[in-house]
């Protein structure tokens, strides 16, 4: 066996012993993976509002939206909830009108009709408690806020100057131009002792 | 002798006060030899993803006057500074973009220095130095997404929070458990505002240092001395100042005509958005093999990342010389291409 062919036998030993490592630490880690599915709500209310999320996220997944209404209808706690409301959702739904259905599901759980993407805080008669954890504090489910694309007068500003910026750099870059002086070798490694 | 000019030259007011400053400051160590084969984009990668930084760290600073962290009326904050705090949509775009460019600049800053072995004795030390920015960086993105409080931010919430008590202790901060009175969005915000930059910042001067210490690597195509001439480090500083420039035009631009969305407020139980892109891969992997895939997967690049100097120690530094790391690490390479592919092509499903 040559030099050369020592440094790729050296080489593949220590490439296949860090993959064996790998695949160890790929092997193990899913034995200790044991991941609690949490169960679904038992509260209408929860359910209500995961049926006005998918209206405002998935508004075409009808199924998803009906089966959390029937969930709602069923659930053990239906307290602060108007049931009737979501009844009247559920029919809203398959008759296709899913703005009625929307509405009626927010008036269900106290929330106010929705009035636009800035529409604030929910209507309360007691003040909440602080929010601890991972809850979400969600009580109205506001739509996407996607900001327009087509520049106001201080987006014209801000383009402007960030065109004023790519400029000034460029003429920098021209001014800053060094001697070439080098020419890579290509297939040689003369820095390898380095 | 001056740092700004040799000392034959009369010295004017501003020079000699540039001069005062040095000789209090230390400036002149800056002046450092860059060697000619880095006076290309190449090779100022790494100062760009700095810039970017530099950039967040600005933009940052200003949407924290008006964020709120509290889960009541966060998702309502980011609304507000959308659309009525002065310059906070144009803040908000660039803040989201420089955080796209970061990633990005980073992940190509480690694959030059891999093409090129820049991670071989001394630099060893450095390559560590790097890839543990490049991690702060992917949780910078990760906390940046959870603290829009939208759909989609919740639900990467709720993922890592799986994620954590699959790890038991080792996750606990990542769980409510840790602080039970605080929402965990609090204590998000404060990983993302303080604890991210600052660890980031702190490697950041360590890695500086170092490149500084072991001198900018040498290129495997050019001969080692004598071939090459050198150009003080400032002057690369101004290179990559003028790259910068061009780099944040092109952030304002971005931020002006593609602005970042606003999700709808979250609410628990609901799984219906995508992850940023650039943990699609890691997505692909949950719905091939469960949640705790997200975990090994994620685990097993950065462990990856992490022994390439180890693994490879051989000494030759050009990529054709070097065939089976190249072979092992463009394996990898478009395994993660073709998950994030196939995650976008795939329909959204419910894991948790």
């Amino acid at each position: 066996m040559n030099i050369a062919q020592a440094v790729v036998s050296r080489q593949v030993s220590r490439v296949l012993l860090a993959l064996a490592a790998i695949a160890l630490v790929l092997t193990s880690l899913p034995l200790a993976a044991n991941a609690d599915e949490p169960d679904e709500s038992g509260k209408s209310h929860d359910l209500v509002l995961q049926a006005i999320s998918f209206v405002v996220n998935t508004p075409g997944n009808q199924e998803m939206i009906a089966e959390r209404i029937e969930d709602a209808l069923e659930a053990p706690d239906k307290s602060g909830t108007d049931l009737t409301k979501v009844q009247q959702a559920g029919q809203a739904l398959r008759a296709g009108d899913l703005r009625t259905a929307r509405q009626l599901l927010q008036e269900a759980i106290g929330a106010r009709g929705y009035t636009g993407v800035n529409a604030p805080a929910p209507i309360r008669e007691t003040l909440p408690a602080p929010a601890t954890g991972v809850q979400t504090e969600t009580h109205v489910v506001l739509d996407p806020l996607t900001p327009s694309r087509i520049p106001d007068s201080g987006g014209i500003v801000v383009l402007t100057i960030s065109g004023l910026a790519i400029a000034a750099g460029v003429l920098m870059l021209h001014g800053d131009r060094h001697r070439h002086t080098i020419r890579p070798r290509h297939g040689s490694s003369p820095g390898a002792n380095r | 002798m001056s740092v700004f000019e040799p000392a034959a030259k009369p010295r004017g007011r501003l020079r000699r006060a540039l001069d005062a400053v040095d000789e209090r400051m230390g400036i002149s160590a800056l002046q450092y030899p860059v060697p000619e084969h880095a006076n290309n984009l190449s090779w100022s990668l790494g100062g760009l993803t700095a810039v970017s930084f530099l950039v967040l760290v600005v933009t940052g600073v200003y949407l924290a006057q008006f964020y709120h962290p509290m889960p009541e009326s966060a998702n309502q904050s980011v609304r507000d500074i959308v659309t009525t705090v002065w310059l906070g949509g144009v803040a908000r775009g660039v803040h989201f973009w420089a955080a796209q460019a970061m990633y990005v600049l980073a992940a190509l800053h480690l694959l030059r220095l891999f093409l090129h072995a820049s991670y071989k004795r001394p630099r060893e030390g450095n390559w560590l130095v790097g890839v543990a920015m490049f991690a702060l960086i992917t949780t910078a993105i990760f906390t940046g997404t959870v603290l829009k409080w939208d759909q989609e931010g919740f639900e990467a919430l709720a993922h890592n929070v799986e994620l954590a008590q699959l790890v038991g202790g080792a996750g606990l901060w990542f769980t409510s458990e840790l602080a039970r009175q605080v929402p965990i969005l609090v204590r998000l915000n404060t990983a993302h505002a303080v604890i991210i930059p600052g660890l980031i910042a702190i490697l950041l001067i360590l890695h500086v240092l170092l490149v500084k210490r072991h001198t900018i690597s040498p290129h495997p195509a050019i001969a080692p001395t004598g071939t090459e001439v050198d150009e003080p480090f400032t002057r690369h500083i101004r290179r990559v100042a003028a790259m910068g420039l061009v780099l944040m035009g092109i952030l304002g631009v971005l931020a002006v005509l593609l602005p970042p969305e606003v999700g709808p407020t979250p609410v628990e139980g609901v799984e219906v958005t995508r992850p940023p892109w650039m943990f699609w891969w890691m997505f692909t992997l949950e719905n091939l093999f469960g949640l705790s895939a997200i975990l090994w997967g994620g685990a097993a690049l950065f462990i990856l990342l992490a022994i390439v100097p180890f693994a490879d120690r051989g000494p030759e530094r050009h990529w054709r010389k070097r065939k089976i790391t190249i072979m092992v690490a463009g394996l990898i390479l478009l395994t993660i291409i073709a998950l994030t592919l196939a995650m976008a092509l795939t329909p959204q499903a419910s894991h948790l």
